[in-house]
C-alpha cells in the first residue's frame, strides 16, 4: 500500500501491530480518527497510555487489577475458602461470566509446556502453594484446559500441594448444553458415557 | 491432467523408467490415506514449477461411483472433498478406503532401524484399536515435553517433581502400548510364518521377538524413575515404548545379518501379507499396490505370491513393471483379464 503521507503511514503501521488488524482496517481507523475532533484522538491515546502505565497485577491472585489487590480478592462477599485455578485472564472472565462461582481465583499465566519454554518457574505456581499454606482454603478447583499440558499442570500442582489439607478438584468434562449428541466428538462422548451420573444429579 | 480408468481386477502399469508408474500407484495410495507412501514432505509431491497438485478418484465401492473423492494441495494447504462436500476432519476420512503398498524400500522393515518396525506394529495396532492410537499420540506428546524439558534445563536445576509428573503420564499411556504390543507379538510370528512358507515353499523357524522396555507393563513407571539419572545426563528419555524393537529371527539367528537377500524378500512379503490378513480380519478390503514386485521375487516365488493373492479375493490389484509381456506371462496364469496401462 502506498501512502502519500508519512504521518498516515506511521499511524497505519502502529495499528497493524494489533492482533487481527490488517493494513486496510488500520487505514480505516486512522482516517476515522482524522475525521473526528482532535480531542477524540487525545482521549483515545491517553486512555491507552494510562491503562498501560497504571495496570497492576493482583498480589494475591495475579489477576489484572487497578490496585495492588484486584476487585475480586477485595470483595468481602467472595469466599476465600474456594480458589479456582485458571490459565489466564481470559479464562477468568469466561468463568466470571457464568455467574456460578463465588470464590476467588488464581491465574497461573500459562500451562506447563517445556516445548514452548514454559517450566514451573515461569508460572505462578509457587505463589499458589504459598497462598494455600497461608490462608488454608478448603478447596482448589482446577479449571484448566483438558489437554496433555493441562493435565501435566494439574498433576504438578497436586504434587506441590501434598501435605496441605486442601481438597483438589477438577471441573467436569462432558457433553455441551444445548448441543446435539451426534455432533459431539467421540472422545468426549466416550468419556461422558464412562463417567455417567445418576439422572437426579444431572438435573441439578 | 491425466485420467485413467481401472476396469479390471488386476491392473498392470507399464512404461519406461521415470515415466511415472510408481507415481500413479502413489496417487491411489494418496487418495486412501491423504498422504504419500514415499514422500513425507508434501512440497516434494508437486511437479517442479507448479504450485500444487490435485488427485481425483472415483471409488467403485461407494454408493455412487460417479461422485468423486478429490484431494487438492496448494500452497501448503490440503483440501479433501468427498462427493463435493468438504471433509473437515481428516481422521473421519482416513479408513474409508484402505490400500496396502509393497515397494522396494520396504526391505527397511528388516534391514533398517527400529523406528521402521515400530511404525509397522503401531500401524497394525492403531488400525484395530482407536484407544491404542489415542494412547500413542498422547505418549508421543508427553515424551516431546519431557525431552524438551531435559534438553533445556541444566542438570542441577532439574525439577524432579515435574519429571515425576511426566513419568506418571508416560507410564499411564505407555503401559497400554506395551500390553497391546505384547498381545500382537505373541501371534504375529505364526501369521508371518504361514505366509512365508507358502511363498518360499519351505518352512523356516521365524521369530519376531518383541523386546519390551519392561516385561511388566505396570512397571514402566519404575523403569522411567530408575533411568532418571541417566536421562538427565543424556538430556533425553533413554528408554520406554519409543525405543522398543522387534528382533526378526530366522532359525534363531538375526535376519539382518544371517538371512540371504531372497529370504529377506520372502520374509518381507510374509510380513506384508500378515498385515493384509490383519486388515481383512478387521473387515477391511484393501487395494493392493505392488511397486516393482517383479524385481523383488524370482519367478517361482512370484507365481506362488500371485496365486495366494488370487485365493484371497482382493478387490483390486495394481502392479508396475517396465514390460507388459512379463506381467502377462507371470501374472496372467493367475488372474483373468489383466488390464495393461502403458504410460
Amino acid at each position: 500500500m502506498i501512502f502519500t503521507s508519512k504521518l498516515i503511514e506511521d499511524a497505519v503501521e502502529a495499528f497493524c501491530k494489533l492482533p487481527g488488524i490488517g493494513k486496510k482496517t488500520a487505514l480505516r481507523m486512522v482516517l476515522h480518527l482524522l475525521k473526528e475532533q482532535p480531542e477524540v484522538t487525545s482521549m483515545f491515546t491517553e486512555r491507552i497510555q494510562r491503562m498501560r502505565d497504571d495496570i497492576r497485577f493482583c498480589k494475591e491472585c495475579n489477576n489484572i487489577a487497578d490496585t495492588d489487590i484486584c476487585s475480586i480478592c477485595e470483595n468481602p462477599s467472595r469466599s476465600k475458602e474456594l480458589i479456582c485455578v485458571v490459565e489466564n485472564f481470559r479464562d477468568l472472565i469466561t468463568i466470571e461470566n457464568t455467574g456460578q462461582f463465588s470464590g476467588v481465583y488464581h491465574i497461573l499465566g500459562g500451562l506447563l509446556s517445556p516445548l514452548e519454554g514454559i517450566g514451573p518457574d515461569q508460572l505462578y505456581i509457587s505463589q499458589l502453594v504459598e497462598r494455600v499454606k497461608q490462608h488454608q482454603p478448603k478447596e482448589i478447583i482446577m479449571a484448566l484446559s483438558p489437554t496433555i499440558e493441562g493435565d501435566t499442570t494439574v498433576y504438578y500442582i497436586g504434587k506441590q500441594l501434598k501435605g496441605t489439607n486442601v481438597l483438589i478438584s477438577g471441573i467436569a468434562r462432558g457433553i455441551a448444553f444445548g448441543g446435539e449428541l451426534e455432533y459431539t466428538d467421540e472422545i468426549t462422548l466416550g468419556k461422558a458415557i464412562a463417567k455417567r451420573l445418576p439422572v437426579d444429579v444431572l438435573q441439578h | 491432467m491425466q485420467s485413467f480408468s481401472f476396469d479390471a481386477k488386476v491392473i498392470g502399469i507399464t512404461g519406461k523408467n521415470g515415466i511415472g508408474k510408481t507415481n500413479l500407484l502413489d496417487a491411489i495410495y494418496y487418495l486412501c490415506f491423504t498422504k504419500s507412501y514415499f514422500q513425507s514432505k508434501e512440497i516434494n509431491n508437486v511437479q517442479q514449477g507448479r504450485e500444487g497438485f490435485r488427485i481425483e478418484g472415483h471409488f467403485a465401492d461407494t454408493d455412487d461411483a460417479r461422485e468423486a473423492t478429490c484431494i487438492v494441495w496448494k500452497e501448503g494447504k490440503k483440501k479433501i472433498t468427498e462427493k463435493g462436500i468438504l471433509v473437515e476432519r481428516v481422521t473421519d476420512y482416513i479408513g474409508k478406503h484402505t490400500a496396502l503398498m509393497i515397494a522396494p524400500d520396504d526391505i527397511e522393515l528388516i534391514n533398517g532401524a527400529s523406528d521402521v518396525r515400530r511404525k509397522f506394529i503401531d500401524g497394525l495396532l492403531a488400525q484395530a484399536d482407536s484407544q491404542y492410537l489415542e494412547s500413542l499420540l498422547s505418549y508421543q506428546k508427553i515424551l516431546m515435553q519431557r525431552n524438551a524439558y531435559l534438553k533445556q534445563t541444566p542438570a542441577f536445576q532439574i525439577n524432579t517433581d515435574l519429571l515425576e509428573v511426566y513419568d506418571t503420564q508416560l507410564a499411564q499411556h505407555g503401559s497400554y502400548l506395551i500390553t497391546k504390543r505384547q498381545e500382537l507379538s505373541a501371534h504375529l510370528p505364526e501369521m508371518v510364518c504361514r505366509f512365508y512358507e507358502s511363498i518360499a515353499l519351505h518352512s523356516e523357524n521365524i521369530g519376531i521377538a518383541y523386546k519390551p522396555s519392561t516385561t511388566q507393563p505396570e512397571q514402566l513407571k519404575e523403569l522411567l524413575v530408575y533411568n532418571r539419572r541417566r536421562d538427565i545426563e543424556a538430556r533425553r528419555t533413554t528408554a520406554g515404548p519409543h525405543t522398543e524393537d522387534w528382533q526378526i529371527l530366522l532359525d534363531g539367528n538375526p535376519c539382518k545379518t544371517h538371512a540371504s537377500q531372497g529370504q529377506k524378500k520372502s520374509l518381507l512379503i510374509g510380513m506384508k501379507l500378515a498385515q493384509l490378513e490383519w486388515l481383512r480380519q478387521l473387515g477391511k478390503s484393501p487395494l493392493i499396490l505392488l511397486d516393482d514386485i517383479f524385481e523383488k521375487l524370482d519367478q517361482e516365488r512370484l507365481s506362488r505370491f500371485f496365486s495366494l493373492l488370487n485365493q484371497l479375493d482382493i478387490a483390486q490389484i495394481f502392479m508396475t513393471h517396465t514390460q507388459s509381456e512379463s506381467i502377462e506371462m507371470l501374472a496372467g496364469p493367475h488372474f483373468e483379464g489383466i488390464q495393461i496401462i502403458d504410460l
